[in-house]
């Protein structure tokens, strides 16, 4: 039988491969800037409509009201779930796609696939940063201003964040060369999970009687502290932060071996 | 301390899925998982085992669909092996599809970086080699042109070009040099050839045995996926070349002979240097024919002997009759020939003596037998005979 050699791991192939990490990185930017005004169009003006759409859906038409805003308006809370949401189901999409994408590469070219996810999932991740920058500088503008106590832990759990993105990345990734339904499954999986994560409301809304139901979900704990951190600037750091912490690198670890483990035949399905 | 050797693959297998087995859905990733072999296999590869040591170059021939692809991408890691194992001792580059990275809505210049960093060229080396590339690659302007404006000969060269920036311990080739123009062509041999100078080792898949004997000193041969024969690049690549040219032909051959067997006079037990088999023969050794000639009536018949290269092309022909020749009687219907080519001039390649029994008139033809040999030989003079020749 083959002899399997301990895999290389994430940060040596990152190293080893700086170069065509950063080429492609540059390339999927430019990609999405160049030659076409779509990207700017997505990554910045068509986020800021759907914040549009949302508020004015929600505190004008349903008049919601939350006990957490403490007087803030409903846009800035919307922002602080909207873009960290972004990231996620952009970047895990781009991913999803990334290997069967670029199939004449993958079949022709000896270069570690990874990268290919990597790219997919930090470029979102970029864009839709300095996009969020931006709406926050907006929003400061008009006299709602988040906590920048709160920046520093808002770091940290984006870290967190941006690593479960790349741990569902790569194993959707690898399994979509496979099993070519995956994409259109995911669609409805990512409608179910924007509207039970406490995105667009805060639990303190849900009625009591679903209330435990919802709070089973691990990804509203994400977005609860991300957009807490920097509405109140507390609580800074909870325990469980550095828990979620481990989870996410946890979960990268174990996706990057089901990646390894599934790569040894993309030959044969691409 | 390069004594271990560059390239070692053992009992290397590669199979794939037969595109009628694959099942694709949720069971293709279930038996991906579970690293099941597929259930009606293509063997693509089948238990090759070889040594490249540094310096030396290897040449795989074979026909189309005989794994030689397949072999390269094992060895570049590309693909996994399904059985076997392959191991380099070095730095590898490996060119299989020139400018197989290139983005075609980008310019050239924009392009050779990115193939570049797939090539594992570090930046810096990169920025440092990059008028090389470009003065190498020779397409003028059009460097800043998107590259779905090229042509297939400009991507050719741009990709090729890339290559040159990189100085790996092996370098793998698939067809690449029978890309592109012929003065191109020249550049990228003068090229390998400076690295094969400098120590390096290359593999290559090519179909020109013109490339492989100028380039290679080992070669081995595939066929179906299996190791038919290895051994120094010109005798492994000059009976390919023999055996890829009776092929060629041998269908024409097997019909032509079969209408012809119930003739009245037959050729029976045809030789060659006593042989049944197909005969090898060194360059300038003499070749003797030998056969008996059944006539039924008992009438001496004549004989036609030509010698032909294996696609069929006639080289020299003669008959008993023209030269005035009664064969030798040795029983009441059975005459017996013999006849020997003094020392042919022929250069390697593979060759068909044809004897064809004709009636005592020399009139008609009734019965044609042939046997195949091959000429081996350490030269590159290229043709079919040595002509007697003398440089002022």
């Amino acid at each position: 039988m083959l002899a399997r050699t301990r895999p290389e791991g994430a940060m040596n192939a990152l190293l080893k491969h700086k170069s065509l990490a950063l080429n492609f990185l540059q390339r999927e930017l430019r990609n999405r800037f160049v030659g076409t005004g779509l990207g700017l169009y997505l990554s910045l003006i068509h986020p800021f409509l759907q914040l549009g759409v949302y508020t004015l859906i929600f505190s004008l038409v349903f008049r919601a009201q939350l006990a957490e805003l403490n007087g803030r308006s409903f846009v800035l809370f919307f922002a602080l779930g909207l873009w960290p949401w972004l990231m996620f189901r952009e970047g895990v999409g781009r991913a999803t796609q990334s290997i069967v994408n670029n199939a004449a590469l993958v079949s022709k070219i000896a270069f570690p696939r990874e990268l290919l996810v990597y790219t997919a999932v930090t470029v979102p991740f970029i864009i839709h940063l300095i996009g969020f920058a931006l709406v926050l500088v907006v929003l400061a503008v008009f006299g709602e201003p988040v906590a920048l106590i709160g920046i520093p832990s808002w770091l940290v759990l984006i870290c967190g964040w941006y690593g479960f993105s790349l741990a569902l990345g790569l194993l959707f990734a690898s399994v979509q060369v496979y099993w070519r339904e995956l994409d259109h499954l995911l669609e409805t999986l990512w409608m179910l999970v924007f509207y039970l994560t406490p995105i667009l409301f805060s639990l303190s809304q849900v009625p009591a009687a679903w209330k435990p139901w919802l709070a089973m979900n691990p990804l509203g704990y994400v977005f609860t502290r991300l957009r807490e951190v920097l509405l109140n600037g507390k609580p800074l750091w909870i325990a469980t932060d550095f828990v979620f912490l481990a989870i996410a690198l946890l979960a990268f670890w174990c996706a990057r071996m089901v990646f390894i483990r599934l790569e040894e035949r993309f030959d044969d399905a691409l | 301390m390069h004594s271990s050797p560059l390239v070692v693959a053992k009992n290397l297998s590669k199979h794939y899925a037969s595109p009628a087995s694959r099942t694709g859905g949720f069971s293709a990733l279930r038996n991906a998982w579970n690293r099941r072999p597929p259930s009606s296999p293509f063997i693509a590869l089948d238990d090759v085992s070889f040594a490249v040591n540094r310096g030396e170059s290897l040449a795989i021939v074979g026909e189309n669909g005989a794994g030689k692809s397949t072999l390269l991408k094992l060895i570049a890691g590309v693909v996994k092996a399904t059985h076997g194992s392959v191991a380099v001792n070095g730095t590898t580059s490996a060119l299989l599809e020139l400018g197989s990275g290139f983005h075609p809505e980008y310019t050239g210049s924009e392009n050779i970086a990115l193939s570049a960093a797939l090539l594992g060229i570090p930046a810096a080396q990169f920025e440092a080699k990059k008028a090389e590339i470009i003065a190498f690659a020779d397409i003028g302007g059009a460097l800043d042109k998107p590259v779905k404006t090229y042509s297939s000969g400009m991507v050719v060269r741009l990709g090729f070009a890339v290559a040159t920036a990189v100085n790996p311990d092996l370098l793998i080739t698939d067809e690449v040099m029978a890309v592109g123009d012929e003065a191109f062509q020249k550049k990228c041999i003068r090229w390998v050839e400076g690295y094969l100078k400098q120590g390096g080792t290359l593999l290559l898949v090519s179909h020109s045995m013109y490339h492989v004997q100028k380039l290679c000193s080992h070669a081995i041969w595939l066929e179906h996926g299996r190791m038919r024969e290895a051994g120094d690049a010109l005798s492994v690549s000059q009976r390919y070349l023999a055996y890829s040219q009776s092929k060629s032909t041998q269908e024409m051959l097997d019909d032509h002979a079969h209408a012809q067997a119930d003739g009245l006079y037959r050729v029976q037990n045809a030789r060659l240097n006593g042989e049944d088999l197909p005969a090898t023969l060194a360059m300038g050794a003499s070749l003797h024919v030998s056969a008996e000639i059944i006539s039924p009536d008992g009438r001496t018949p004549h004989v036609m002997i030509g010698l032909v290269r294996e696609d069929g092309t006639p080289i020299y022909g003669t008959g008993s009759e023209f030269d005035g020749v009664r064969l030798t009687q040795k029983h009441s219907q059975s005459f017996s020939l013999a006849f020997t080519y003094e020392a042919p001039p022929l250069l390697p390649g593979g060759y068909l003596v044809r004897l064809h029994a004709m009636d005592p008139e020399g009139m008609r033809l009734f019965d044609t037998v042939e046997r195949s040999f091959v000429v081996v030989g350490q030269t590159r003079e290229m043709g079919v005979v040595r002509l007697p020749h003398r440089w002022q």
